[in-house]
């Protein structure tokens, strides 16, 4: 009896600390915030007791684990909040959340007429209209709408996938769909190169991670229900691109949505893992351009810090000979997600993510890799400097040939 | 201050304070004396718990009668202090759940409104309970808290013109022939003492009312009996969770604030280890094991503490050997019962009915003194708890603030907070720099422990190693005494540690490394 | 993934004796259950040097070679990647840091199983006073004379013990 407390997300192993706090990149600009611990564990002892000891201030949590990551005691701080906001928040400002949270609502109504809808979401006019009415930032530029989404391209023009004697499944995510389909493409491109055929998931939904964030929880678990569904029922692993989906369906869906995936977390994996694990284990093998150049930093997006997986991506990237890399000290680029595009953040968001920018800047890279296509906003945004995703970095770097060679038996 | 009072009043627990104030309330120039600090003894080492009486139905319907009686009165008059959280008598599948249906029927024949519900919608109404249970039973227990009730009752005795003084104890009774005219005292600091007189000395000094007696030349037979409980680090259950069955150890949870407090054994212990009660590992494990039969989940839930209180058991005047104990209230007119003038001792009795004990005191000095003035502290609100503080704008506040008003009720508006004291010092409780500063100014605040009792500083599960350097500090400025910050400290430490001590493994062994590391030089 | 050496540990100090490893020219992967507490200069000159931090992971398995000595290190993040090393260091610190585990009335460490040295008596393991030194800050694992850790009475070859983790007489 009594010889570890398991009680929900560690609360009661706190040891009050404040190693959270110190890290946390919103405590660090907003006065407003009380910090992890406080708005964690130790709001959580009172909320216990009575709801009305929530605090609207926890909405300004960023949710990027950076708390978990450095808690010597295993406390789940953050988890503690987000689970809070779903239960007690109220979303400030309904219709601009949902429309921030819709992720691939938006995405698909936007999609067809992206021609439209890229300027329209640039045009200074609509931005001011976003600003004044919906609260969302004028001073943000909207990812933008790709002109054909990805499941429409893999349809049509993806090659044969069945030829592969050996298959895997992507979850491509909303980005990849909506915004930047050629990072589902260069995953193809490797995955074929290195012997592998290509299927999605017989039905994905958005991972949820934006619904959780702006307080939409049953909206979230439904969704979050279709793509532990479609996991399950793929006979594979189920690779994904985003540090964050796979974050947020392997940890948030039980942590947070109090969702069982047991069965499906182990399925769940970063394409960089699953591709050093094949590699390690003398499974796949990758051969490179001669003439691959690249300068580049490598960023550590808050979440794979927090899944620890960051090692993989590096390893991988620094098997490709012309790649000069530099590892930068992991700091918050401070966007969150859809945090960032709201109008009272903004300035925080361009705060949080300043040591970041002027790390980048002091490195003076052709490129910045990094796992998360938010941080790529922000990056971009604030640095003006392209920023790609590792497996478009090794998709480009490899000799396509020799690789197919290389795996074919 | 002045030398003359019509009554003093020696202890100030619960009784002691009620006592002072209804005193007070009557007109009557009173002085509370206490050597430690108020509620330090059994007052504030118990449960918490507003009994509905229940627990005493089916042995005692006397007290159960009056359990419920006070129950229905400080709702009212200590919303402040009270959570009106019920409670539940539940039957496990080893208990006899023929006791169940004696226990309902004694409950009822008491006035207490207790109803036997499916064991299933026990369940709903407390999913932590065992669910095994065979029997549930929904009764009117609530939870009240101990320190800031003898808080509140001191604070409008002082309202009331009352003196208290605190940190002195009495040393000797000034006697004139058969008539104790009043007390020399001694300040347990400085050493100083002086002589007080007055018309009436009331003994209300708990267990230690035994000695008190034998210094005015009278005896009560008492029977120091220890009740050792564990603290647990946040609500596990969020009523009043009791085992239907004959009283035994560890056979009740109660949601103490925002936490929770199981207990008690019920040991027979010598007078020397009443001033400095230890618990034992073996107590420990008896309440966690019986403790999890209650509610399972604290087999994971921190324990933060344990400590232990000695309930003053009255020998029954009647029976020679000593050995029969009185059942409830027990006011000895000493005049009557041993020829000794102007002395009355008040004790037995339950936290629940220190009220009834009180009125009971005053009435019997008022007829002394041949006043006619009706009591009036069943219908007056304790300072804070009036119906009005109900309609502060509570929801708007911060955190701190809505802590404050939760320890404080309608006192909060008393306190300043202003930008500069908003700061949390104490971070588990929320306990900010204004509601320090209106502790110590209101409500008689020397120490780091004595700030503890009326704030809840240092009682999270860090147990002060994060806030004590800070509440040290602000307590010193306060106090208007900077130099002292560094013994406050120490003298807090100390006594975190005691309770810490007994429950040191697990989580509040890596706690109390903490608390070394950080700690440990202090004391040069 | 393949180090030289591998220090379960996450405290300043262990940064530093990583450094002096990855200087001789070695590959060092330090695995700390939080962050990494202390100077954030030491973690900084660590990575500089490329030394290698798996921050908030956990040894979960220890793959045991049939003389005794550790083969491979799972990890809760890493899952099925196997994590090996010539020499394995245990620094995880006393009872804060995790290194050991205690309940009511047992201390030990809960990685690699190794002798904990405890006092039996549990009632034993604070003083009253605060501020005497506490008998459990005495607790810790038992190592033989050049620092490796004992399991069932038997020195493992290649895994020694760092700081606070280690018994005091």
């Amino acid at each position: 009896m009594q010889e570890t407390n398991i009680s929900a997300a560690n609360l009661e192993c706190c040891l009050k600390c404040n190693l959270c706090t110190e890290v946390c990149p919103m405590y660090a600009v907003n006065p407003q915030y009380p910090g992890p611990k406080q708005a964690g564990p130790d709001g959580e002892r009172y909320r216990i007791k009575d709801p009305e000891f929530f605090d609207s201030a926890l909405k300004y949590c960023l949710n990027c684990k950076r708390c978990e990551v450095v808690c010597p005691s295993g406390v789940r701080v953050a988890d503690i909040i987000a689970v809070n906001r779903l239960k007690y928040g109220k979303p400030s400002h309904p219709v601009r959340d949902k429309m921030l949270a819709s992720t691939d609502f938006v995405g698909s109504m936007t999609v067809p007429v992206a021609g439209l809808a890229n300027p329209m979401l640039g045009l200074g006019i609509t931005k001011s209209v976003m600003d004044g009415v919906l609260g969302i930032s004028e001073k943000r530029t909207f990812p933008k709408y790709a002109t054909k989404k990805f499941v429409t391209w893999f349809k049509h023009h993806a090659p044969d996938q069945t030829q592969y004697s050996k298959q895997v499944h992507y979850f491509h995510g909303c980005y990849v769909n909506y915004n930047y389909p050629q990072l589902g493409k260069d995953f193809v491109k490797l995955m074929n190169a290195v012997g592998y055929g290509v299927k999605l998931l017989e039905k994905e939904k958005c991972c949820g991670v934006a619904l959780i964030a702006n307080g939409f929880g049953d909206q979230a678990k439904k969704q979050a229900q279709v793509n532990l569904d479609s996991i399950n029922k793929a006979g594979t692993e189920v690779l994904t691109t985003s540090s964050t989906c796979t974050f947020t369906m392997r940890d948030e869906y039980a942590h947070v949505l109090g969702l069982d995936n047991a069965k499906q977390r182990d399925k769940i994996l970063l394409t960089t893992k699953w591709l050093f694990d094949k590699i390690e284990a003398g499974e796949i093998k990758l051969a490179f351009k001669p003439d691959f150049k690249l300068k580049a930093v490598y960023h550590t997006a808050c979440h794979m810090q927090k899944m620890g997986w960051q090692q993989y991506s590096i390893q991988l990237l620094k098997l490709i000979p012309g790649l000069d890399l530099t590892v930068l000290d992991q700091h918050c680029c401070g966007i969150s997600g859809t945090f960032g595009f709201k109008k009272e953040n903004y300035e925080f968001s361009k705060e949080i993510g300043a040591i970041l920018f002027d790390d980048i800047k002091a490195a003076n890279p052709e490129a910045v890799i990094t796992d998360c296509e938010t941080c790529k906003w922000q990056i971009e945004a604030f640095t003006n400097i392209q920023t790609l995703n590792p497996i478009s970095i090794l998709a480009e770097a490899i000799d396509y040939e020799k690789t197919q060679q290389l795996n074919a038996n | 201050m002045r030398t003359e009072y019509d009554v003093i009043i020696i202890g100030g627990g619960a009784t002691g304070a009620g006592t002072a104030r209804d005193c007070a309330m009557r007109g009557l120039k009173t002085l509370l004396v206490e050597r430690a600090d108020i509620a330090d003894g059994a007052s504030g080492r118990n449960h918490g718990l507003l009994h509905s009486g229940a627990r005493y139905a089916v042995n005692d319907r006397e007290s159960a009668a009056e359990c419920i009686g006070e129950n229905l009165i400080l709702r009212r008059i200590a919303a402040a202090c009270v959570e009106e959280t019920e409670g539940l008598f539940i039957t496990l599948p080893e208990d006899d759940l023929e006791y169940q249906a004696k226990f309902v029927e004694c409950c009822k024949a008491a006035g207490i409104k207790a109803e036997a519900i499916d064991p299933k919608l026990a369940l709903k109404l407390e999913p932590e309970i065992n669910p095994e249970i065979i029997g549930a039973v929904k009764v009117p227990d609530a939870s009240v808290d101990p320190f800031r009730l003898v808080a509140a009752n001191v604070l409008d005795a002082k309202l009331h013109g009352a003196d208290i003084l605190t940190g002195w104890e009495v040393v000797e009774f000034i006697k004139e022939m058969v008539t104790i005219t009043g007390v020399r005292i001694r300040n347990v600091k400085t050493g100083e003492t002086k002589a007080i007189r007055a018309h009436y000395t009331v003994n209300a000094a708990g267990i230690w009312g035994a000695h008190i007696a034998e210094l005015a030349g009278v005896h009560i037979g008492m029977l120091p009996s220890k009740g050792a409980l564990l603290v647990f680090g946040h609500r596990a259950a969020k009523m009043v969770i009791n085992r239907c069955r004959k009283p035994a150890n560890a056979d009740i949870l109660v949601p103490g604030d925002v936490v929770s407090v199981i207990g008690t054994t019920s040991d027979k212990v010598p007078f020397e280890e009443c001033d400095d009660m230890k618990v034992t590992r073996r107590e420990v494990e008896i309440l966690l094991t019986e403790g999890c039969k209650l509610v399972p989940s604290l087999a994971t839930t921190r324990i933060i503490r344990a400590y232990a209180g000695v309930r003053p058991l009255v020998a029954d005047d009647s029976d020679p050997s000593g050995r029969n104990v009185s059942r409830g209230i027990v006011l000895l007119d000493h005049s009557k019962r041993d020829g000794i003038r102007g002395f009355i001792s008040i004790t037995g009795g339950k936290l629940t009915t220190y009220r009834l004990m009180a009125e009971m005191t005053t009435d019997l000095i008022c007829k002394k003194l041949g006043l006619e003035k009706p009591c009036e502290t069943a219908i007056k609100p304790l300072p804070g708890s009036e119906p009005e503080a109900a309609n502060l704008p509570h929801k708007t506040w911060t955190v701190g603030q809505k802590a404050a008003f939760n320890r404080h009720g309608g006192c909060v508006t008393q306190m300043d907070f202003a930008q500069n004291n908003t700061e949390e010092i104490c971070e588990c409780e929320h306990v900010t720099r204004a509601e320090i500063a209106y502790a110590v100014h209101n409500l008689g605040v020397k120490t780091l422990d004595d700030l503890r009792r009326r704030t809840r500083v240092g009682m999270g599960t860090c147990q002060s190693s994060f806030c004590v350097l800070k509440a040290a500090k602000v307590l010193a400025e306060e106090l208007g005494t900077p130099d002292a910050a560094q013994q406050l400290v120490r003298d807090f430490l100390r006594e975190r540690w005691k309770g810490i001590k007994p429950v040191c493994w697990g989580d509040q062994m890596r706690e109390a490394e903490h608390m070394r590391n950080l700690y440990k030089e202090a004391a040069k | 993934m393949k180090y030289d050496v591998i220090i379960i540990g996450g405290d300043q100090r262990d940064a530093e004796f990583g450094l002096q490893y990855l200087k001789a020219g070695k590959t060092v992967c330090l695995i700390a259950e939080g962050g990494i507490i202390g100077s954030p200069q030491a973690r900084a000159a660590y990575a500089k040097a490329g030394g290698i931090i798996l921050m908030a992971d956990k040894v979960e398995k220890v793959d045991v070679n049939p003389d005794g000595t550790v083969d491979s290190l799972r990890t809760a993040n890493l899952g099925a990647t196997p994590l090996k090393a010539d020499l394995y260091i245990l620094a995880s610190g006393r009872f804060v840091a995790g290194g050991l585990k205690s309940d009511m009335t047992h201390v030990w460490e809960p990685i690699f199983g190794a002798d904990v040295q405890f006092a039996e008596d549990p009632e034993s393991w604070c003083k009253e006073d605060f501020f005497a030194p506490q008998p459990f800050e005495s607790f810790g694992v038992k190592t033989d004379n050049d620092g490796h850790v004992l399991k069932e009475g038997k020195p493992i070859a290649n895994l020694i013990a760092m700081g606070s983790i280690i018994a005091k007489q």
